[in-house]
């Protein structure tokens, strides 16, 4: 028997206690909030449909992050179906070399300098709010390969086939869109850091 | 006045030409070079591909020897590196530690509808 729930006061509960939680984590992975707030209320109204099969052995916040997860990358799966075939993501490196291939010294956009100490940056709010704003600058084909490889840890065997892509294009999507966080990153890291830290 | 005028010429055409020549050498050593061994360019993309895919024994092989010689490459994989491991970081703690909130005409918003959805389904 299917255990009788009252939805509105289920929807209640879940929304005052994950709602924002949830959001962050849609809006971590999806730059535009209003798309965000559409699979938060996917993931509800699709949690209460299979509310029976919740089991206890998990929380209800691991068992709702799961199924927002699915949305997630469902949506950049849906998404990448509008994608013409043979275009890519149009990289930054092209002068970051001379004609030989060796790195171009005098082009400072590399950012061949940059020796980030992890110490001194790791679980710092205002890092993590500059790579927010800079994953959320990526254009869509790259947003959507690199939520799914590198927050969601997909294996590249499903990647490929949720996005369609061949193999060699993927290396070079990811390849470009790291090259695109790192000069994005480091532009506003150091503006920030120019300030001398207390 | 006129013969020193020469002369600087002179030795201005002098070092150009030293110049283009030491630039010939060098551009022969760096074809040299590509021919045997991988370019940075190469080998920036296997720093990035190498965290998806393992290499197989000749880029292996390359990477070591490349490394070893070329401080702008080893810099560039620490990079690359330490981004990995930040995006990893902000996978797991935006969520938690960030300071957004759930707008509050959204949640009525979500709420109406789910309330909606449930009268319609009894």
């Amino acid at each position: 028997m299917s255990k009788r729930v009252n939805h509105d006061e289920v929807a209640e509960r879940w929304l005052s206690n994950y709602g924002d939680r949830l959001y962050r984590y849609a809006c971590s992975r999806i730059s535009d909030p209003s798309h965000a707030e559409d699979l938060l209320q996917e993931t509800f109204l699709s949690a209460l449909k299979n509310y029976e099969s919740f089991q206890e052995q998990s929380t209800e916040l691991t068992w709702l992050t799961g199924i927002l997860r699915h949305r997630i990358l469902d949506f950049y799966r849906k998404r990448s179906r509008q994608w013409r075939i043979p275009d890519s993501v149009e990289g930054i490196e092209g002068s970051w070399f001379d004609q030989d291939g060796h790195w171009n010294r005098e082009h400072s956009d590399a950012g061949m300098e940059w020796e980030p100490d992890p110490s001194l940056i790791l679980d710092r709010k205002e890092f993590m709010e500059t790579l927010h704003q800079c994953i959320g600058k990526l254009p869509d084909k790259a947003a959507a390969v690199f939520v799914q490889r590198e927050l969601e840890f997909q294996e590249i065997a499903s990647i490929l086939k949720d996005l369609k892509i061949s193999e060699s294009n993927l290396w070079v999507i990811l390849h470009r869109t790291r090259n695109m966080l790192k000069k994005c990153i480091q532009n506003r890291w150091e503006q920030e850091t120019n300030v001398p830290q207390s | 006045m006129g013969t020193r005028n020469e002369c600087s010429t002179i030795v201005r055409k002098l070092f150009a030409k030293v110049k283009s020549a030491y630039d010939l050498v060098d551009r022969f050593y760096k074809r040299c070079y590509n021919a045997v061994f991988f370019s940075c360019e190469h080998m920036s993309r296997l720093a990035s591909e190498q965290q998806d895919r393992p290499l197989n024994t000749r880029e292996r092989v390359m990477r070591r020897i490349h490394l070893r010689m070329c401080t702008w490459c080893r810099r560039y994989e620490f990079q690359l590196e330490f981004l990995r491991n930040q995006f990893k970081h902000y996978a797991s703690e935006y969520p938690n530690k960030s300071e957004g909130k759930l707008p509050e005409d959204a949640k009525k918003r979500i709420f109406k509808r789910i309330s909606d959805s449930s009268k319609d389904s009894l």
